[in-house]
């Protein structure tokens, strides 16, 4: 399902939430949203998912637009909390089998296992990372055509992290669908998608795939004449001088004959994150 | 290149690659892809990629011009900047040599 985010804007209060987001979420394709805390992540997300029902702009899901105030349907939204369910998971699964005809029954099974979850003890009993584990089950057991994660590996330890992946992995195979997962793991999450979009303050600050990503961020370190020749006519997004030496995060094509002295790294997506996000307290 | 495939012997499918690495279904695709570029896996119809022959001779030999363009390169550059001579590199090289095979 291709969802389209037209110029959505929302406020609290005085502060702009969002800020005419205007993105594409394309159909069969798992993305990344990433921004540091309030940048608006949530927001955006819970708007797409029908659970803000006030605010400025359009949604629309396979060119069908959401009516403010429904559900729909076919997005699953999950995030870190469940509600209090006084009966055990495997009557949760149950009732949620019944309620989705395209529920993966095979699916559900494995997760369960792979989870290592106990699904006979009451649900309200269970310790947070399992609560998450459940809403995420039933997410990619449902047969829905968007899943929404927000934050999905909170509560994990890396063991239960890498599963996660690992399902999540194996839901898209069986079923590919758009999937958007917002995450603080920049790196390790990272890898899972296809294409990485960054709010920042409210509006999209970069919307690119992955590969794209890889061939652009970089740095280079050398001596300070050097490095200044070489950044000529860049998008350089960091410098940092420590004696005659200087250290250029460049976000752009790759500079082809370039001094002997200066030595080109490829950064991490975390570090490019860090860089174009954390720029203006530096300043 | 350490022989965990032979010539004509089928690869892995990306969907296996993707859940092994844990890396997007897309990015296996795209990897497996330059490998097809570059010659060194052939398609079978219905069947998955297949090692090329001669595939192990042509990474031997790229990696053999990187080795010289790239690691020779860097590492004369490093004893440049540490002032060690021609003479003393060839002498540590053939006693590093010695030692460990």
């Amino acid at each position: 399902m291709t969802i389209e985010c037209k110029e959505i804007s929302k406020n609290y209060g005085n502060t702009k939430a969002l800020n005419k987001v205007s993105i594409t979420f394309e159909d069969r394709k798992i993305y990344g949203l990433l921004g540091r805390n309030g940048a608006g992540k949530t927001t955006l997300l819970k708007i797409i998912s029908g659970m803000i029902p006030q605010y400025k702009g359009k949604v629309v899901f396979n060119s069908l637009e959401l009516v403010r105030g429904a559900m729909p349907g076919d997005v699953f939204f999950v995030e870190d909390k469940i509600r209090h369910f006084n009966k055990p998971a495997s009557e949760l699964f149950e009732i949620a089998e019944r309620f989705y005809p395209e529920w993966d029954c095979e699916f559900t099974e494995t997760a369960i296992k792979a989870f290592d979850l106990d699904v006979t003890r009451p649900v309200r009993k269970l310790s947070l990372g399992m609560k998450t584990m459940i809403s995420t089950i039933i997410a990619l057991s449902c047969g829905s055509d968007a899943i929404i994660f927000d934050e999905p590996v909170l509560t994990y330890d890396p063991l239960v992290r890498e599963r996660f992946y690992e399902l999540l992995l194996y839901a898209y195979d069986k079923k590919p669908r758009t999937i958007i997962i917002s995450t603080h793991l920049v790196d390790e999450v990272s890898k899972l998608c296809e294409r990485i979009v960054i709010l920042e303050k409210g509006r999209i600050r970069m919307d690119l795939s992955l590969e794209e990503i890889n061939t652009k961020a970089y740095t280079m370190l050398g001596p300070a004449g050097d490095i200044e020749e070489a950044i000529t006519g860049l998008n350089v997004i960091n410098s940092e001088v420590h004696g005659n030496y200087k250290l250029a995060t460049i976000f752009d094509k790759k500079q082809k004959d370039i001094s002997p002295n200066i030595s080109v790294e490829q950064i991490s997506l975390q570090k490019l994150f860090i860089h174009l996000v954390g720029a203006d307290k530096h300043e | 290149m350490r022989g965990v495939y032979e010539e004509d012997e089928a690869i892995i499918s990306t969907t296996q690659l993707s859940r092994m690495l844990k890396i997007n279904p897309t990015t296996a695709v795209k990897a497996v892809g330059q490998l097809a570029d570059e010659g060194l896996i052939y398609k079978k119809k219905g069947l998955g990629m297949f090692v090329s022959q001669g595939a192990a001779e042509k990474i031997r030999k790229k990696k053999s011009r990187l080795f010289y363009e790239v690691s020779v390169k860097a590492f004369l550059e490093e004893a440049r900047k540490l002032g060690i001579t021609a003479e003393e590199i060839i002498e540590i090289i053939r006693r590093s040599a010695e030692y460990d095979y």
